[in-house]
């Protein structure tokens, strides 16, 4: 028989498979908010050279 | 089978964790270099803070310990809006609204990597012991001495300080040496700083000091013979043994 711990965490639940489909919609809104401002700067600093 | 595969790729990913923001943010560098040809100071400024911040979120991610995704989520949401309000010139509304974008965004993406925990504090020093205590209190009593050019006072802390060394040795001893400790050194301090007020040294002083030191050399001879005579038990104690069992 196993000794029983008491003392210790109990161990995580192993983690969810749709996992990977968070870290997809993670990515995506990283994209649209981040990569998004970015380029809007971006093309506001050439803006800024012609006006 | 999914299990493992899933497990493998959490491994991939929390060996990378955090490498891939600055890519997000890549294109604010060079609207920070057009926006300084263009003369633009608010874009370089929005720029600037939206790429530093998202680097900062990057390590703080590469640190992984609890709590560090909220963090970086946090800072990506701070790089994010002062990007999009400084840099990119959206309004006051609509950063707020790709700040959310950005921290929830970045929670995603590192949702289910392992986190450890944070290492647990230093531990507080050791506060110093009786003897480390008491050499603190004659170094500054040697000092006092060279000040006041007073060689008796020197020559009693230094015999103080014998005795101290012998009791580093062997703090065991330290309860016969108590009383000298907390008499003579309190004595010999009072006198001190006495003399560094300017006092005129009495013409008992001399004979006292004498006391002291002496004093200080019979405690050191005392605490050595003591010694001795436990070595001496200890071989006759060994030797008895011997004997007896017919070695």
């Amino acid at each position: 028989m196993t000794p029983r711990n008491d003392r210790s965490d109990p161990p995580p639940p192993p983690p969810a498979l749709y996992t990977p489909l968070v870290w997809a919609g993670g990515g995506l809104l990283l994209t649209v908010t981040v990569w998004f401002t970015g380029m809007v700067a971006l093309f506001r600093g050439f803006g800024s050279l012609f006006y | 089978m999914a299990d493992s595969v899933l497990k493998g790729w959490i491994g991939l990913r929390t060996r990378a964790r955090g490498f891939g923001l600055p890519f997000f943010a890549s294109p604010l560098i060079p609207a920070a270099l057009l926006g300084a040809l263009g003369g633009d100071e608010w874009i370089v400024l929005g720029s600037g803070l939206g790429f530093g911040l998202t680097v900062l979120a990057a390590r703080v991610l590469r640190r992984g310990q609890k709590g560090d995704t909220d963090i970086a989520a946090g800072l990506m949401a701070a790089a994010t809006g002062s990007a999009a309000w400084l840099a990119a010139g959206m309004g006051v509304v609509f950063p707020f609204v790709l700040a959310a974008g950005a921290f929830f965004g970045t929670r995603m993406s590192f949702q289910a990597l392992p986190e450890t925990a944070p290492p647990p504090p230093p531990a507080p020093p050791i506060p110093p012991g009786p003897i480390e205590l008491a050499l603190g209190r004659v170094a500054r009593l040697e000092d006092a001495a060279v000040r006041l050019n007073e060689p008796r006072v020197l020559g009693v802390a230094q015999a103080m300080r014998g005795v101290l060394d012998d009791l580093s040795e062997r703090p065991e001893r330290l309860p016969q040496a108590r009383r000298f400790l907390s008499v003579h050194l309190d004595g010999l301090e009072r006198i001190t700083e006495r003399l560094e007020g300017g006092a005129a040294p009495p013409e008992r002083l001399p004979v006292l000091l004498e006391d002291l030191s002496r004093t200080a050399g019979e405690l050191r001879e005392r605490l050595r013979r003591e010694e001795t005579q436990a070595l001496d038990i200890q071989v006759k104690v060994m030797s008895d043994r011997l004997r007896e069992e017919g070695y």
